[in-house]
């Protein structure tokens, strides 16, 4: 397994209900991954907002990490694990 | 917890799980070991190993740093379902707290039916398991939940004290370290037994008051209460330090480091309404040789350029110049509540008895409060 910090932007479709937040789909280097599967998630505090990290998988192997910031309303992606 | 920072890890990353995993940054740094999975234990891996020599013994390990926001959040969920256990619950460190079960009999049948319950608890919301020890002191307890990891669960009675544990060796009790166990191996206490069947007048001739409480603590007749976090004692001290990537000989680079240690250990002081008169300087040279500076004040200090001025003062009194460090720390003892008083003498270095920063740092402490600890800092650390 290799990994890979990013700390990208990402564009990302996801669904708000009962007070929860799910991350569905996201576009990252113009490709779309599907998510699958969410590993765990976690918050941290930035200051006043707050940041909702979550441990994904798509399609394949590959797991990403992800955090939704409430200070700009932003998705990142912070890093990547590749198979192999 | 068991293998805590490993498990999290392996818990939110599939590739991961069945695999060696250490904690700790990245194999060419200088760290050591922090946690690893038992998939690298296995390999003979252990907390506070060298990454080098870690990566000796098992190549093909997966070498990860972890997030402390990360740690921290499971921390308090951990610590949330033991709240729901108990009122008492003292947290002894991020994957580890005492819970006063006293009473509990009125709830559960036994013990063990408790503590199979906080064991599911934990699996179920958090997805990690956890090792367990009860016992009739704290010190037993921490020592039982040692003795079946990881998912055990070890309950030791009154009456089994003798039976489970006086044949362990003396140094898998909680407190007694290499130096300790050097010494009672000359004096013939070899296991909890021996300890707990020696002379405590002898033990006191040589460990002096500790000798008598070492002997107590091992037949289980010395405890202390369980204390939740606010009825704890105040912190004794305060401090941060910082290992070098390379060994440094650049005195701009060591200063600006430990001006962001002091900031650190400011903002904390602040955070708690405390300050301290002693500050201490810790300077690990590149052989390891290890040297500690203390200077007290006659004021007591929270105003970081004040402690950066002795800090500093310190360190350009005591620096071996053009030897290469590996480690600079700062703290500050002698704590009081409050902020800075004391006896101000006319001739001490302006700049401890300055308070120029007194109307900066709420601002800056608004600042960091308001977008995080990373969005402000002085401009002499930036390049670090």
């Amino acid at each position: 397994m290799v990994y890979e910090d990013v700390k990208e932007p990402i564009e990302m479709i996801s669904v708000f209900r009962q007070g929860r937040m799910r991350p569905l789909k996201f576009r990252w280097r113009d490709r779309v991954y599907r998510i699958t599967r969410i590993h765990g998630g976690w918050i941290s505090d930035e200051g006043y907002s707050k940041r909702y990290h979550y441990s994904v998988s798509s399609d394949g192997p590959d797991c990403f990490e992800i955090f939704f910031d409430t200070g700009n309303m932003s998705w990142e992606l912070t890093r990547v694990f590749l198979e192999g | 917890m068991d293998a805590f920072f490993a498990a999290i890890e392996q818990r939110d990353n599939p590739l991961l799980r069945g695999k060696p995993v250490i904690i700790g940054g990245v194999p060419e740094g200088r760290g050591v070991v922090s946690t690893c999975s038992y998939e690298a234990r296995k390999y003979g891996v252990h907390s506070g190993m060298s990454m080098a020599k870690a990566l000796k013994l098992c190549p093909h390990v997966q070498f990860l740093s972890v997030s402390g926001k990360k740690i921290l959040h499971v921390s308090r969920q951990l610590l949330n379902i033991l709240d729901q256990v108990s009122p008492r619950v003292q947290p002894i460190s991020v994957d580890e707290a005492f819970v006063d079960i006293a009473g509990m009999d009125l709830v559960f049948r036994n013990e063990e039916e408790l503590g199979r319950g906080i064991k599911s608890e934990i699996k179920k919301q958090l997805k990690l398991t956890a090792s367990i020890g009860i016992a009739p002191t704290k010190i037993l307890a921490k020592l039982a939940s040692g003795l079946q990891k990881p998912d055990g669960l070890t309950i030791i009675r009154n009456d089994e004290i003798e039976k489970k544990i006086y044949s362990l060796p003396v140094e898998k009790l909680w407190g007694i370290g290499e130096k300790t166990v050097a010494v009672m191996k000359k004096l013939g206490i070899f296991t909890i037994g021996d300890l707990a069947n020696s002379s405590e007048v002898r033990l006191k001739q040589v460990f002096g008051i500790m000798g008598p409480q070492m002997v107590k603590v091992a037949s289980a007749r010395l405890d202390s209460p369980v204390m939740r976090l606010d009825e704890l004692p105040m912190e004794k001290s305060m401090g941060h330090e910082h290992t070098f990537w390379t060994d440094t000989a650049d005195t701009e680079e060591i200063l600006s480091r430990l001006l962001l240690l002091v900031q650190k250990v400011g903002r904390r002081l602040r955070k708690k309404n405390l300050s301290g008169r002693t500050i201490t300087l810790k300077i690990r040279y590149d052989n390891f040789q290890t040297n500690t500076h203390q200077s007290s004040q006659s004021i007591y200090l929270q105003n970081e350029m004040a402690i950066y001025s002795v800090a500093t003062r310190l360190f350009q009194k005591n620096y071996g110049a053009g030897r290469k460090i590996r480690l600079i720390g700062v703290s500050v003892s002698n704590l009081i509540e409050g902020q800075g008083t004391g006896l101000e003498l006319p001739f001490q270095d302006e700049l401890i008895r300055s308070k120029s920063d007194s109307s900066l740092l709420p601002a800056v402490d608004q600042i960091k409060d308001e977008f995080g600890e990373n969005s402000i800092w002085r401009a002499s650390v930036l390049k670090l």
